[in-house]
């Protein structure tokens, strides 16, 4: 059999085509272990002298999305039970005492969160509402006629200060792989502020630790959970859902601005360069460009090529053609003279014969 | 204008990524038929002529760098008034007197002379 519990409301613009992002499906799970909590807590406060609730107690309490209905998105959630617990006969209504008492917790002014609930069971708005965007909320009705109570990511973080002094939210850092310990399973993650992070690692990833490890040109990029106080700054990665290596950050996010230009990208003029060709040039300079090397400032023309210059002494630079896939090398030398090399990069052993040329070029630039 | 002037141009973003000047900032575009347009910086200083192509033209500017004419003869080009209605103060830099080959070089040497004298708007 099956009953409505509860239906929220999700409000914001990844609601408005009235879909629910499966994200939430983890909202709505976190928000059913809190209902049982609740519940578990709210029967032993009435039964003095019980360490536990009776066997079977929430058992068959199961949070089940039944429909989702019009007005922003909505799900309907119902508790599909056996018969003997159908609407609260055998648990004394427990679970929709504890589910009014959730929403007038969300509700309440900061400091005054109702007395019957426990300040331990506040961290579960840790998880609770966790995918939720800045500009999102997750509304409860509340009892009566009263105002919906809106959970939105800050009211989240101040239910769970209110208990303790960091609370958690979704993270995604940028950085280098400054050094590992390999005993530990962990690297200290540098990111571009300077500070520092210490980040698990799964074994799975310790040939990529020592492969990229020191290398500033490549990026780790980390996402999981982060413990945050109330000052917003990060105190501990917590927990870690992916760690990902992006080789010469710099050169692929360059590569991939030009990519996303469209024609007329120069106030109506300017032909955006072909995406097959900045692919196949990705392939040939990421991971492949000299690491001894300095970086190109990388620009595009209006013709749908592409500028590479070096900042340093002389200005040197290639204009690159995608469609030929030829290079025209300049720089002007110390000595007076001026250095013209052009190279057709329709082979890998081009490049290889591109990098070599600019290591002694650039070299002596540089001296 | 006189070989003091300071021409004033205006550089697209992509042509400076993460602030870093590059010369396609000063390198002839195919609709300037080797006079790229700048402006007479005896007439509109650099912030009030950021704001007209902005606002007035409605282009894009990333900030505005500036070569004088005497630095524009130096290597071997011409810069001319050209007035336009609406906008009196529009000047070109003319390119057309050399090879198109020497175009990357000559918009090198105009970088140079350009960070030299430092960005102009919105100010270092």
């Amino acid at each position: 059999m099956k009953h409505n519990f509860v239906q929220p409301r999700f409000v914001g613009a990844r609601f408005e085509e009235h879909t629910l992002p499966v994200e939430v499906a983890r909202d709505l799970a976190a928000y059913e272990t809190l209902v049982v909590e609740l519940a578990k807590h709210l029967y032993r406060r009435d039964h003095e002298g019980r360490q536990r609730v009776p066997k079977g107690f929430d058992a068959d309490f199961h949070l089940h999305i039944e429909r989702l209905d019009d007005g922003s998105a909505k799900p309907m959630l119902s508790v599909v039970t056996s018969a003997m617990l159908f609407a609260g006969t055998m648990t004394g209504g427990y679970f929709e005492t504890s589910r009014d008492l959730i929403s007038e917790c969300i509700a309440a002014e900061d400091g005054q969160l109702p007395e019957a609930f426990p300040r331990e069971l506040l961290g579960h708005f840790n998880q609770i509402g966790r995918s939720l965007h800045p500009d999102e909320r997750m509304e409860l009705p509340r009892a009566g006629n009263a105002p919906a109570a809106a959970l939105t990511p800050d009211r989240r973080k101040r239910l769970v200060l209110a208990a303790d002094t960091v609370y958690e939210r979704e993270i995604e850092l940028n950085g280098t792989i400054a050094e590992a310990d390999w005993e530990k399973s962990t690297f200290r993650l540098r990111l571009s502020d300077g500070s520092s992070m210490i980040v698990a690692m799964s074994k799975m990833f310790h040939e990529s630790a020592r492969k990229y490890g020191g290398r500033e040109r490549h990026q780790t990029v980390v996402k999981g959970i982060g413990e945050f106080d109330s000052w917003e700054k990060l105190q501990r990665v917590k927990s870690v859902d992916s760690i990902e290596v992006q080789p010469d950050f710099y050169l692929a996010s360059r590569l991939e601005a030009m990519s996303s230009l469209t024609d007329g990208w120069y106030d109506g003029q300017g032909v955006a360069p072909n995406k097959d060709r900045l692919t196949a040039l990705a392939g040939a300079l990421l991971g492949a460009y000299p690491e001894r090397l300095p970086l190109p400032i990388i620009a595009p023309t209006l013709e749908g090529n592409l500028l590479l210059e070096w900042n340093l002494p002389g200005d040197p630079s290639i204009d690159l053609d995608l469609q030929s896939m030829s290079a025209a090398f300049h720089v002007f030398a110390a000595d007076g003279e001026e250095v013209e090399v052009a190279f057709v990069l329709n082979l890998p052993d081009k490049w290889k014969e591109l990098f070599s040329f600019l290591s002694k070029q650039l070299a002596g630039q540089l001296a | 204008m006189n070989e003091h002037t300071v021409l004033l141009r205006q550089v697209h973003p992509d042509f400076i990524p993460g602030g870093a000047l590059t010369s396609q900032a000063f390198f002839p575009f195919p609709k300037d038929e080797g006079k790229p347009s700048v402006y007479d910086g005896d007439q509109i200083t650099p912030a009030d002529s950021h704001q007209h192509y902005t606002e007035t033209l409605g282009y894009n500017s990333h900030s505005v760098w500036g070569v004088s004419c005497a630095e524009v003869a130096e290597i071997g080009l011409t810069s001319n008034p050209n007035p336009l209605e609406d906008f009196p103060s529009h000047a070109l830099i003319d390119f057309t007197s050399q090879p198109v080959k020497q175009f990357r070089k000559l918009a090198k040497k105009l970088k140079a002379k350009a960070l030299a004298r430092g960005r102009l708007h919105p100010p270092e």
